[in-house]
């Protein structure tokens, strides 16, 4: 082992080091607070009514918003599912969603209000078969 | 030189047209071997930077999906190319230059019992980690593969990292006795008179080479070699080719091929499965014995990972565990262990104990219990890529087309005008899925059972039909618990245990 050698192992684990993943989408100014249920549960694989209710800070139920769905499987290589509405009663979003196989999924719900702001949040899952 | 060309080397690729020039070039390797490192880079890239969620990031989708997939048809139509093209070896010449010849791998450690236990840390690490769901753990564990393939072919002369560590070339070693190639001489009698051994040894003559046996009666060459300025590398993990029985151990680097200077190296073509036909393929030790049964019993313990009935023994290990007041990731660690070492190493250990031995009683033969057991251990070979190829079929056909979305993503974070379509899926009818299942797993059960008949014929005689029943019954069972465990939804979770 040479000089050079230890200057290649030194710049890969400065290179390493430099790595990281990003933060998760940065949520705007909007405070919203985010709740999911669903209809059946415990949810199981098949068809399933996703219910988001959305808050303001006062607590104060939110309508006329957008708000979009996706899923993904937690293991990789399976097809993701996408579920969107703008009806609600009372800050209740009803989305049809279809869970296609049993284990964890990670559900994106994206909130989008009248105004064009928006908000992320990330729910996880377990669903079975 | 007019040395008879043997039968099996008249069906040699290397004497292809344009294939075997490539192949035969001293930087063919090099072909497959670019593209695989870029894509290897471009794994840790995407796995460091980009999404972490596995189904959007190629570190994940494409070692975890696509991979697997593909690793099996390869075996199966060609021969071990991963090995070949493998990106974790093109440290191997920096390392070579940079180091100066060090020892070789301890002898203790030049075995099986390495790589085995290797595999076991693989999987054990890919399901208490969930590397399947993690981006960034993966790209750590491409980045583990070069450090450790960097490290090891710096500290030591030979190749270890090939032959006794790397747990995915292990088990291209073993499932790569089912490909239709293998390295073999051209004719016997050229290596008789050989005396360089350069396929072995590499050849570092930077003038042209002339072999002893190349000498006419005039006392002149009647050919030199030439094998460039800084000569050509021997076999890294050590195989002499005119002693090459089977593709264990052969990473198909085709650097003997390039180091021969009678042109006396052959890229057969043979019956898939030849090896595990013969008595002599492969040393009989418990090392490899076990290996060859281990890697079946994984492979069902490997999908058992992946339904129900997993999960309520896990929680049967864990909860009390954690009711004594454990961390939940321990618990879950050693309930891992558990069902990983019970059933991957345990039981096939005393099931191939208990069949040897009844089959010695049965077949009343004297034959020792290792050499017994060593002579039925190529049957699993079959049965066990059978189950490796129904899970892994599962994930490759589900997910075949989900790579496009993925790479679209990739380069639309990277400032491309492309929106990830993210309808591309894969086969979405289930029965079709099951079906390529079924048929794999009745492929490997109809050839093991085969092998296991045709052992019993060799050792028994007429006492054949009774001495091979324990095995057969063992690869029964084996085929029978993996069509159970491919019956059963599958389920993808993580965190099984405790959220």
């Amino acid at each position: 082992m040479d000089k050079l050698l230890r200057t290649l192992i030194l710049l890969f684990v400065l290179v390493m080091a430099a790595c990281r993943q990003p933060e998760a989408t940065p949520t705007p100014s909007v405070n919203l607070t985010l709740d999911i249920a669903y209809e059946p549960a415990p949810p199981v694989v098949g068809a399933v009514t996703l219910v988001v209710t959305v808050l303001d800070a006062a607590g104060t139920a939110v309508d006329g918003a957008t708000v979009a769905v996706r899923g993904d499987m937690a293991h990789a290589g399976m097809t993701s599912m996408d579920g969107q509405t703008d009806e609600s009663e009372n800050g209740v979003y009803r989305i049809p969603f279809e869970w296609t196989m049993g284990g964890d999924w990670i559900l994106t719900v994206t909130v989008t209000l009248p105004d064009g702001t928006s908000v992320v949040q990330a729910f996880n899952a377990t669903i079975g078969s | 030189m007019n040395a008879q060309v043997s039968p099996a080397a008249r069906r040699d690729v290397l004497r292809l047209p344009l294939l075997g020039r490539a192949l035969k070039w001293r930087w063919g390797r090099l072909l497959l071997q670019v593209p695989l490192l870029a894509l290897a880079l471009l794994l840790v890239y995407d796995g460091f930077t980009g999404s972490a969620l596995a189904a959007q990031n190629l570190a994940t989708v494409l070692p975890w999906v696509h991979y697997r997939g593909v690793i099996v048809l390869a075996l199966l139509l060609a021969g071990n190319l991963f090995c070949m093209g493998c990106p974790f070896t093109l440290p191997r010449t920096l390392a070579k230059r940079l180091s100066s010849r060090g020892p070789r791998f301890p002898r203790l450690l030049r075995n099986k019992w390495l790589a085995l236990a290797n595999l076991l840390l693989l999987f054990f690490v890919y399901e208490w980690l969930d590397l399947w769901a993690s981006p960034l753990l993966t790209a750590w564990l491409i980045v583990t593969y070069f450090v450790a393939a960097f490290a090891l072919e710096a500290l030591f002369s030979e190749s270890p990292f090939c032959k006794y560590v790397c747990p995915l070339g292990t088990f291209n070693f073993v499932y790569s006795a089912l490909s239709p190639l293998q390295i073999t001489t051209r004719s016997h009698d050229v290596c008789r008179t050989c005396v360089g051994k350069e396929c072995l040894n590499g050849s570092y003559s930077a003038a042209p080479l002339i072999v002893i046996d190349q000498i006419g009666g005039d006392g002149q060459p009647t050919a030199t070699h030439t094998n460039g300025p800084r000569g050509t590398l021997g076999c890294g993990t050590q195989l002499f080719v005119p002693q090459i029985k089977s593709n264990m151990d052969c990473i198909f680097c085709l650097d003997c091929v390039r180091a021969c200077p009678h042109d006396n190296v052959a890229l057969a073509g043979r019956a898939p499965g030849a090896e595990l036909t013969r008595a002599d393929a492969l040393p009989k030790r418990w090392d490899m014995t076990l290996l060859l049964v281990a890697l079946a019993f994984l492979g069902v313990v490997n999908a058992f990972g992946m339904v129900p009935p997993v999960y309520d023994l896990l929680q049967s290990i864990g909860q009390p565990l954690v009711a004594l007041g454990w961390n939940a990731a321990a618990a879950e660690a050693l309930g891992l262990l558990l069902v990983l070492l019970g059933g991957g190493v345990a039981l096939p250990a005393l099931l191939t104990l208990a069949a040897a031995s009844l089959s010695r009683a049965l077949g009343q033969n004297a034959l020792a219990l290792r050499e017994t057991a060593a002579a039925f251990a190529p049957a699993f070979v079959p049965v066990g890529l059978g189950i490796w190829a129904a899970h892994y079929s599962f994930h490759f056909l589900v997910g075949f087309w989900t790579v496009i979305p993925v790479f679209q993503k990739f380069l639309a974070d990277h400032g491309a005008t492309i929106t990830p379509d993210w309808s591309w899926g894969g086969v979405t009818d289930m029965a079709l899925v099951g079906l390529v299942q079924g048929a794999a797993l009745l492929a490997g059960f109809a050839a093991s059972g085969y092998l296991a008949q045709r052992t019993a014929m060799r050792l028994y005689r007429r006492r054949a039909p009774l001495a091979m029943l324990p095995w057969l019954a063992l690869i029964l069972l084996l085929a029978l618990a993996a069509l159970w465990i491919f019956s059963l939804p599958m389920e993808m979770r993580g965190n099984v245990l405790f959220g």
